[in-house]
This record gives structure tokens, C-alpha cells and sequence, in this order.
């Protein structure tokens, strides 16, 4: 598929794939500092050093770096990558950069699931069976409802109106939110505690219990991603042309959005709303190696990866020793580059 | 062979087509002409498959209703009127999707842009092309689909193109119908909308006329294109005369200027 001969103009398959390179070096590169940083006084170099000179860690270099920064970072890993390529896949179903599910109301749909599931919980009759799953699956399956529903609304005669999406967007998240409203004014005590750790949206919660249940539910979606890539591409042409080129559009619809729903879902359960991610990240990719999503779907998973990472040190060092949410930080920095794409596109937009 | 019988189809409660019979043999270009409205790219939509009809369409032999797209995509291409894209590709990325489903070649893009005058496009960015160039750089697309017309088993292939020419000038027009009557030529099957009458007497080996979803006549464009059909077709007085190399050529009849 990659011939070794002189590239072709305007073939960038080869530059995507160096930044493939580029990108797993900065992962590293983050992760090492996430484990590196941190408001604990633990060094990991004299840790490392202890390690490698076969001394035995103290008790509390051992709880910092093992059972606090390390779920953290993996978590923040798990996290950006599905924000991100959840993102893309998104963008590339509605055929438009704008597209994040933070912004057209998936998060907010698995946010209401995430929270009928802490609210309600005890009441549902499978409630035990799912234990740990419950709020997970629930957010899976809130945020799966939201993404049929907006492509029922947005998507007529397969092409997206962008302004209806938008639009339709405000209106699902205002009623989602509405509804988690409700769900919070009918809790009790108990339940409030529950709602509000969660709601917080950070990565500070990470254990290896909630990451062994998020795990599974991003990278499963995660792994089947690149399955629909040059469907999407395909795609990038209209439902009608996509289908004379023999993609099953139907079925990489139904794909895509499971898909979107399952890893929204399991970022916003296990973190909250993190926003912008999904948007900046694939955004930045297009602009650097094009919208091949043969490469910008792995890619997008390694750069928003070290872009949570790198949202979280900030979170972390910004009012060292208390911390942000790491909401906070993406919001501020992906709300002007929302705008800043939004104002470029004026005219395809076509409001 | 395309063979479509009794296709009739409906939007909403409203008849668009009619109880529509109609033939195309590969090696030959088929145009199908017709006022605004009559429902030219409403049955091509039929053939591709892109539309729910009653009725039968059989290509090569093949149900099109019944068959895979996967399938269907090996045996013909279909271009739009337009194609805008979503997301910044390059012309060559946009010429490799038509080769999604043939892996490994990917070197056949670059004919493909050869034959439609497009050499040197390649890392242009197809936003920024005009509407004639982007729609060269479909038709490109498409003829890297369907590379071959005639493929080894002898099963023909099949170009659908709806109004091909609309946004182009007169050379690449001209350009374009030497592209598809090659094509017909290697022993592949054209059907075509087609708006311009004159070009389309040149270029076609097979006319069908349609007006209000219904088919008026169809065959050799020299017996279809006669001046009672089409003046009464296109509703205005239309003269059928030949060229000396005995194309037919159609004068409209407009009043003359005071």
C-alpha cells in the first residue's frame, strides 16, 4: 500500500506516518512527566534510582507513584484517546469539523445516563448484575440515544445540515441537562455525595478498579475505530457517491456511532465532562498530514492521549498544591479554537 | 446489458416516473434528454440504485435491487452533478477513493488524471479548484473505479453520469465525450444525462427522451431528435437540421429581435 518510490504530490500518507512516530515519542515524553510531577515531594528519578540499585521503595513513594499518579496517567490516557478519536469519528459521520460530543450533546446524553444510574441505581432491576458497569454502561447508553437522535435531526437525504446540528445540539444538551436536573433535585444525601465527585470532571479519581471497567469500555471502541477508516474516508463524498464506491453505508453509519457512543460514554463516566478535546485534536492532525482517516484516527488517539496529559499537569501545577478540573483548562484553551475554526469556515459553514 | 422495464417511481404521492422501459448496450453511449423537471436524473438515480422504484433494472444481468454494493461498485461508477467534499483532501487522495475497493492500485490515479487533463494536480488541494476541475477530478475518480471497461471474464463495465458536461467549457465538454465514447469503444456501456441536445447528437449512439417522468421515444438520436417531438418536449419551437457530416443539430426558434 506504501510504495518505497518517490512520493506522489499531494500524497501525505508518508508524513502521516512519521507524525505517527513523533506522536508515540511524546506520549512517552508525557507520561513521564505525568508520573514525574506532582504535588507529593516523590521523586521518580530517586525512585527509579532506588529501584534500579535494588533498594525498597518507602511505603509512601510506593502509594504516590503506584496508586496515585500512575491510574492517573493511564486513565488520562484512556480518557484523551477516546475524547479525541471519538471526536474524529464523529466529524467524519457528519461530514464536518465542527462535530464534538461535548458540543452537539453527547456528553450532555451520557451525562444523564451516568447520573440516572447514581440516582436511580438501587432501583433498577439489573442493577446488581451490572455492579461496577452500572454508571458506565448507562453513560454508554445515554450517549448513544443522543447521537441516533442528532443524526435523526440533523441528516436529511444523507447530508448534514450544519446549522440544524449545531442547533439541534443546544437543544439536546439543554434538555439532557434539564433532565439530570430533575434526577439531582430528586436525590438524597448519599446520592448527592456520589453525583458530585463524579460531576467534578477530573482525572484526580483514578484507581485501578475504575480503570480496570473503563479500560475495557474505551478500548474496545478504540480497536474497532480504525475498522471503519476508509469508510469514513469514503464517506468524505456524500451517503449516495459513498455507496456507489461499494461502502455499506448503512452499516459504517450504525458503526460510527456505537462507536462514538461507547468511548463518550466510558470517558464521561469515569471523568466527567472534559470538553474540546474531540475537536482540537483532529482538527490539529488535518492541518498537519489531511484527513486520511487511515491515519488521522491512530494519530488522534496518541496526540489527544498527551494533550489530556498535558491539560492535567497544568491542572496540577497551576495552584500547586490544591488542582483545577481538568474541564476547566480544556475548556479555556478549546473554547477560542472552536471559535477560531467556526469564524474560518464562515462560508462553508453556511449558517 | 442495462435493462430497465416498467420503472415507475413515486415521491411522496406524486408520480415522477412513469412505466418507463428502457435499454443500454455496452460499447455504445446512451443519453438520456429532457426539459428541466421530465425526470432524467430521477431515473438515472433509478439505475444506480439510489432510489426505491417498481419495476425491474437488471445490469449485466444483475438485479440491481437485489445486489451487493460492494458488487455493484466493481461493475459501474456513478457521477454526481457536483461532489462537494467534506474535509481538505488532495486531488490525488480524492482519485484513490474511487480505487478503495482495489488495493495495490493505487498507480492508476495518476492515469486517470492523465486522461482527463489533470496531470500535475495531484497535490492540489480540491477545495480550492474551480467547479469545472472538480468535477474533472470526479470523473477521474470514477474512471479509476471502473479502470477497466471490459474486464477479463468479458463482463462490461458501466459509466452513470449525471450531466457530465454542465460546468465545463466547450473544449473540455468536447473532451470529456471523446473520454466516455472511448470508454464505449474498450466495450464498456455509457448512460448519461444530458442537457445540451446538439452535443448530445454528436456524442450519443442511443437517445431517450422523457417529459413529465414519462418516455417519449427513444433510439438512434437522428429519428428521436425530430422537430414535432422536441418542440413538443421542451415546449417552445425547436428546428431539427443536419450538419454536412450528418449530425443532427438543433436551431431554437426564438422571435426575432425588434
Amino acid at each position: 500500500m506504501f510504495s518505497m518510490d518517490r512520493p506522489i504530490a499531494g500524497d501525505r500518507s508518508r508524513s502521516a506516518l512519521r507524525l505517527t512516530c513523533a506522536l508515540v515519542v511524546l506520549l512517552v515524553l508525557t507520561c513521564i512527566a505525568g508520573l514525574a510531577v506532582g504535588a507529593a515531594g516523590t521523586s521518580l528519578w530517586s525512585a527509579l534510582g532506588d529501584l534500579t540499585a535494588g533498594r525498597e521503595l518507602s511505603l509512601r513513594d510506593k502509594v504516590v507513584l503506584w496508586e496515585i499518579r500512575a491510574p492517573r496517567v493511564l486513565m488520562g490516557v484512556l480518557v484523551g484517546a477516546s475524547l479525541a478519536v471519538s471526536g474524529a469519528v464523529l466529524q467524519g459521520l457528519f461530514r464536518n469539523p465542527l462535530a464534538d460530543p461535548g458540543i452537539v450533546g453527547v456528553s450532555a446524553g451520557a451525562s444523564l445516563g451516568a447520573v440516572a444510574a447514581i440516582v436511580l441505581g438501587a432501583s433498577l432491576p439489573f442493577a446488581t448484575v451490572l455492579g461496577t458497569w452500572l454508571v458506565p454502561v448507562a453513560a454508554f447508553l445515554g450517549a448513544w440515544c443522543a447521537t441516533l437522535l442528532l443524526y435523526r435531526i440533523a441528516t436529511r437525504a444523507g447530508r448534514t445540515s450544519v446549522a440544524t446540528m449545531l442547533l439541534a445540539g443546544i437543544a439536546l444538551t439543554a434538555l439532557a441537562m434539564a433532565l439530570t436536573g430533575l434526577l439531582v433535585y430528586m436525590a438524597d444525601d448519599a446520592q448527592l455525595r456520589d453525583f458530585t465527585f463524579w460531576n467534578m470532571g477530573t482525572l484526580a479519581g483514578a484507581t485501578w478498579s475504575k480503570i480496570s471497567v473503563a479500560a475495557l469500555l474505551i478500548l474496545l471502541p478504540l480497536s474497532a475505530a480504525p475498522f471503519l477508516a476508509s469508510g469514513l474516508n469514503g464517506l468524505a463524498l456524500g451517503e449516495a457517491a459513498a455507496s456507489h464506491i461499494g461502502i455499506p453505508v448503512q452499516r459504517l453509519k450504525f458503526g460510527a456511532i456505537l462507536i462514538v457512543a461507547a468511548a463518550t460514554g466510558a470517558a464521561v463516566a469515569v471523568s466527567g465532562g472534559i470538553g474540546f478535546v474531540g475537536i482540537v485534536v483532529p482538527h490539529l492532525l488535518r492541518l498537519a498530514s489531511g484527513p486520511d482517516h487511515r491515519f488521522l484516527l491512530p494519530n488522534a488517539a496518541l496526540l489527544g492521549a498527551s494533550l489530556l496529559l498535558m491539560a492535567d499537569l497544568l491542572s496540577r501545577m497551576i495552584i500547586a498544591p490544591a488542582e483545577l478540573p481538568i474541564g476547566i483548562i480544556t475548556a479555556i484553551l478549546g473554547g477560542p479554537f472552536f471559535l477560531f475554526i467556526l469564524l474560518r469556515q464562515r462560508g462553508i459553514v453556511d449558517l | 446489458m442495462l435493462d430497465a422495464r416498467n420503472v415507475s417511481a413515486r415521491q411522496g404521492r406524486k408520480h415522477i416516473l412513469h412505466d418507463i422501459s428502457f435499454s443500454a448496450q455496452p460499447g455504445q453511449v446512451s443519453a438520456i434528454v429532457g426539459p428541466s423537471g421530465a425526470g432524467k436524473s430521477t431515473f438515472l438515480k433509478a439505475m444506480t440504485g439510489d432510489l426505491a422504484y417498481s419495476g425491474s433494472i437488471t445490469l449485466n444481468g444483475q438485479d440491481i435491487a437485489q445486489a451487493r454494493l460492494a458488487d455493484l461498485a466493481r461493475i459501474r461508477a456513478v457521477l454526481s452533478q457536483s461532489t462537494p467534499m467534506a474535509f481538505p483532501f488532495t486531488v490525488i487522495e480524492v482519485v484513490r477513493l474511487g480505487l478503495i475497493n482495489s488495493p495495490g492500485q493505487d498507480h492508476i490515479a495518476q492515469s486517470a488524471l492523465a486522461r482527463v487533463g489533470l496531470t500535475g494536480f495531484e497535490g492540489r488541494f480540491y477545495q480550492e479548484l474551480s467547479g469545472g476541475e472538480q468535477q474533472r477530478v470526479q470523473l477521474a475518480r470514477i474512471l479509476a473505479q471502473v479502470w477497466r471497461p471490459l474486464g477479463d471474464d468479458g463482463v462490461p463495465s458501466w459509466l452513470f453520469l449525471d450531466e457530465p458536461v454542465s460546468s465545463l467549457d466547450i473544449g473540455h465538454q468536447l473532451q470529456v465525450m471523446r473520454i466516455v465514447r472511448d470508454f464505449a469503444s474498450a466495450g464498456g456501456g455509457v448512460v448519461m444525462v444530458m442537457h445540451d441536445l446538439n452535443l448530445t447528437a454528436m456524442s450519443a449512439d442511443k437517445v431517450l427522451l422523457l417529459k413529465d417522468g414519462r418516455a417519449i421515444d427513444q433510439g438512434n438520436p437522428s429519428t428521436v431528435f425530430r422537430n414535432d417531438q422536441l418542440s413538443h418536449a421542451y415546449e417552445c419551437d425547436l428546428f431539427v437540421n443536419r450538419t454536412p457530416s450528418t449530425y443532427a443539430f438543433i436551431l431554437p426558434q426564438s422571435a426575432a429581435p425588434s
